[in-house]
């Protein structure tokens, strides 16, 4: 989410690319289910059924996201997103662009260090049950 | 011309879309559509303002008609921007947007400033829907007249808004560029600041400019005409609606490098032209060798053609247009015939003008 958010923001800010083109240039980079959420919402964009952009974004995030992939707060954030994709004004859409750019790493790095603790406390009592294990052997 | 209509409607707010389809207007004759914020919709028709009733029907009585609400507005302009305003600041800055097929969407609202600049239109609560006609052949009649010797002379459309100044440089340029009797095709470079000639949407020319042109979209005009002039070397520039100051030199470079310059510019005569600092020296001098005159009724009609000196080439006489003659020339005796034989009448006046005389109709006068 943060490499499609930052290629996003520069395709829109500079480029000044519409949104559908940029969703779907972005997706053509975005390995992940994240890419099928891109092309769902430009999807729904080019049909004009006079659905806001919000809308058509948490449809497209419902039908290409499966539950419990993301967690509460990763859904959270990605709905919020909404509103920096459809900001009307190029400042404080390149500004908030950044600003959910630095959370999603804020978040990875959390998740990063989570995953340190947990992988260091995985190592820890896997050695004590080693130890635990020889003493009975013994 | 089903799908130029549905692409057009798709601008529009679902129940205006659904209300507009009913409606079934012939694109043509629309000229442009006015929504306000809890104010009916008007529509300039076939040269007179109507309102829009619920079933599609046209009324002279707009206050009958249908209003639309902020939230359509707000839709509209999600639909005309495809959900991407920010995509559109620079021409918001300017208080207009161009949508597919080349329509300019003129808004207004609340305009924040930042050191005396626009630096963003909030709150927009009124949309002007300008639609582009493309009218192959409306140049016909004036080519002839803008050609000297086989070379096109430097040609400046004077007209008021509204009244087919683009519609003309467009089909111009268009012959110019493919070629036509009076000329062999040229280069033209087109400086289309606010995508109207050419009427681009996502770089894709939605209109035809001729086989030979070469489209700057979205420069500033004097920055577009350099930029072409170094990079394309056309044989002709043509650019729409001149008349700032900083048009000036690039004009100025334009008229002396060789290349024909066809321009636009809002006025209602040549006087008024003659008036404007930036046109003022440029008339004194005769940069322009001939000036395109046109009024609103019908719109799009020339009024008259003049030469660099102010001198007449063709007037369009009232009463017999109104009588439906298409245009009459009242150059000397060349009057009552129609505009074609006056267009071959006129190559000797013409060539008469090249070799520095008058013909002897107009000496008369």
């Amino acid at each position: 989410m943060q490499e499609a958010l930052t290629f996003l923001e520069k395709e829109m800010t500079y480029h000044r690319s519409p949104i559908c083109e940029a969703f779907r240039l972005a997706a053509k980079r975005c390995r992940t289910r994240l890419g099928e959420t891109l092309i769902e919402a430009a999807e729904q964009m080019e049909k004009r059924s006079g659905r806001s952009f919000p809308l058509i974004w948490e449809d497209a995030l419902g039908k290409t996201i499966p539950s419990g992939l993301l967690t509460q707060d990763e859904t959270q954030l990605f709905v919020e997103v909404r509103a920096a994709l459809c900001n009307t004004d190029i400042v404080m859409q390149k500004t908030l662009l950044e600003k959910y750019v630095d959370r999603f790493r804020m978040m990875a790095e959390t998740e990063a260090q989570v995953c340190l603790e947990k992988g260091g406390m995985y190592r820890k009592l896997a050695a004590a049950a080693g130890i635990f294990l020889v003493i009975l052997l013994i | 011309m089903g799908g130029q209509k549905d692409s057009f409607y798709g601008i529009f707010s679902t129940r205006l879309r659904e209300i507009l389809q009913k409606a079934d207007l012939d694109l043509g004759s629309l000229q442009e559509l006015r929504l306000r914020s809890g104010r009916p919709v008007l529509l300039q028709y076939g040269g007179h303002e109507y309102g829009l009733l619920p079933d599609g029907a046209l009324t002279q009585e707009a206050a009958r008609g249908i209003c639309i609400s902020r939230p359509e507005l707000e839709e509209t302009l999600e639909h005309i921007s495809g959900y991407s305003l920010y995509a559109f600041d620079e021409e918001l800055r300017q208080g207009f947007l161009t949508v597919p097929g080349g329509h300019r969407i003129g808004v207004v609202g609340k305009l924040v400033l930042e050191d005396g600049k626009v630096q963003c239109i909030r709150h927009i609560s009124c949309m002007n829907i300008r639609l582009s006609h493309q009218i192959r052949g409306c140049a016909d009649e004036v080519l002839g007249r803008l050609v000297v010797g086989g070379t096109l002379c430097h040609t400046l459309i004077i007209s008021p808004p509204r009244c087919g100044k683009t519609t003309l440089l467009r089909d111009l340029i268009r012959q110019i560029s493919d070629g036509t009797r009076w000329l062999a095709g040229m280069t033209v470079g087109v400086v289309d600041e606010r995508s109207e000639l050419a009427g681009a949407y996502l770089g894709e020319a939605q209109n035809d400019l001729g086989m030979r042109t070469d489209v700057l979209e979205g420069a500033p005009k004097a920055e577009g005409m350099m930029m072409l002039l170094r990079s394309m070397s056309p044989q002709v520039i043509a650019v729409d609606e001149i008349g700032s100051s900083a048009d000036s030199y690039a004009l100025e470079n334009v008229f002396h490098c060789g290349c024909r310059l066809i321009a636009t510019a809002h006025g209602t005569s040549l006087e008024d032209i003659r008036r404007k600092p930036l046109f003022h020296r440029m008339a004194q001098e005769q940069m322009f060798e001939r000036y395109v005159v046109l009024e609103g009724d019908p719109a799009g009609s020339v009024r008259e053609i003049l030469d660099g000196r102010g001198n007449c080439l063709y007037r369009r006489q009232r009463e017999e247009a109104r009588t439906g003659k298409k245009r009459v020339c009242t150059e000397g005796g060349h009057g009552g015939g129609d505009m074609q034989d006056d267009v071959d009448r006129d190559e000797d006046c013409r060539d008469a003008l090249y070799h520095g005389g008058l013909c002897a109709d107009r000496a008369r006068l």
